[in-house]
């Protein structure tokens, strides 16, 4: 990371190793309140971090992908109804 | 009307065989144990022996589930038993270690903005993304972001700490991001496939 900096007490490689703790709301109080003010002066950690974030909800809701085949789904059950 | 819950289905399997509360299990959880299983193993055919596995193993298994897990961690745990069993793991490529800040920066940090915004997310690119992941951090991403597992299921299922588990996951979230970018830069368009991706077989 050329441009690794500490802002607000954190550097930018601390604020990416992080990244999923905060978003999901798991980190602590304090350190939370670090990566804010971070984020706050770090444009880099700001952008990828909305990206980071963005992304993460487009994979989340995203329609699963296509599934068992109707081929699949009939032999499925003849194998778990076979013998009956 | 109240449909009835996983664990009752599975109570009526086991205490009187009964094939409509089988059937409505199997309804509901095919496609997930399969997509879970297609993660896993190196094909279509493969993740599908391991899907009726799973199921076997369900009906035979269903009364000693006690409920010490959730009925789906119990479910995708017979899926991943049934995978190794059947050796259909794939392989996957070796992948030398990146560290963590170097794909951060695959991912896109420091990126120009403009460029980001560019990019554009759909199935298809998702679903080829994800096949070009190392198995681990497929895995990982199948069951906490797209199956919805909780991180301590998935710790469990994976008989990891919850701290590796975050590790791992955290780790394929940025894999999956530097997938995507390397993917969407003009020149390295993927060919388009009539069948897209594996996930779409």
């Amino acid at each position: 990371m050329a441009n690794d900096q500490e802002l607000g007490g954190l550097w930018c490689h601390e604020i990416l190793q992080g990244l999923s703790d905060y978003l999901a709301g798991d980190l602590p109080k304090t350190q939370a309140a670090q990566v804010d003010l971070h984020l706050t002066q770090c444009p880099h950690c700001t952008q990828f971090g909305a990206d980071f974030s963005k992304l993460l909800k487009q994979v989340q809701s995203l329609s699963k992908p296509p599934s068992l085949s109707p081929e699949g789904q009939a032999a499925l059950w003849q194998v778990l109804t076979h013998g009956d | 009307m109240t449909l009835p819950t996983d664990t009752t289905l599975l109570t009526q399997v086991a205490e009187m065989g009964d094939r409509a509360a089988l059937g409505q299990l199997v309804a509901r959880h095919q496609d997930a144990v399969f997509r879970y299983c297609r993660s896993l193993c190196r094909d279509t055919a493969s993740a599908e022996d391991a899907l009726q596995q799973t199921f076997l193993d369900l009906m035979q298994g269903a009364g000693s589930f006690k409920g010490q897990s959730s009925f789906r961690s119990w479910l995708f745990t017979l899926a991943r038993n049934a995978v190794h069993r059947g050796a259909r793991l794939r392989a996957g490529e070796p992948r030398a270690h990146v560290p963590l800040d170097k794909l951060g920066v695959l991912a896109g940090w420091g990126e120009d903005p403009e460029q980001a915004a560019a990019r554009h997310l759909d199935q298809r690119r998702l679903n080829l993304a994800l096949d070009a992941l190392p198995p681990h951090s497929q895995e990982v991403l199948v069951l906490r972001d797209l199956e919805g597992l909780s991180g301590p299921e998935v710790a469990d299922l994976l008989h990891i700490t919850l701290p590796a588990q975050k590790s791992r996951l955290h780790r394929a979230r940025l894999e999956l991001a530097a997938e995507l970018r390397q993917s969407q830069s003009p020149r390295s368009e993927p060919p388009r496939s009539p069948e897209g991706a594996h996930h779409g077989q």
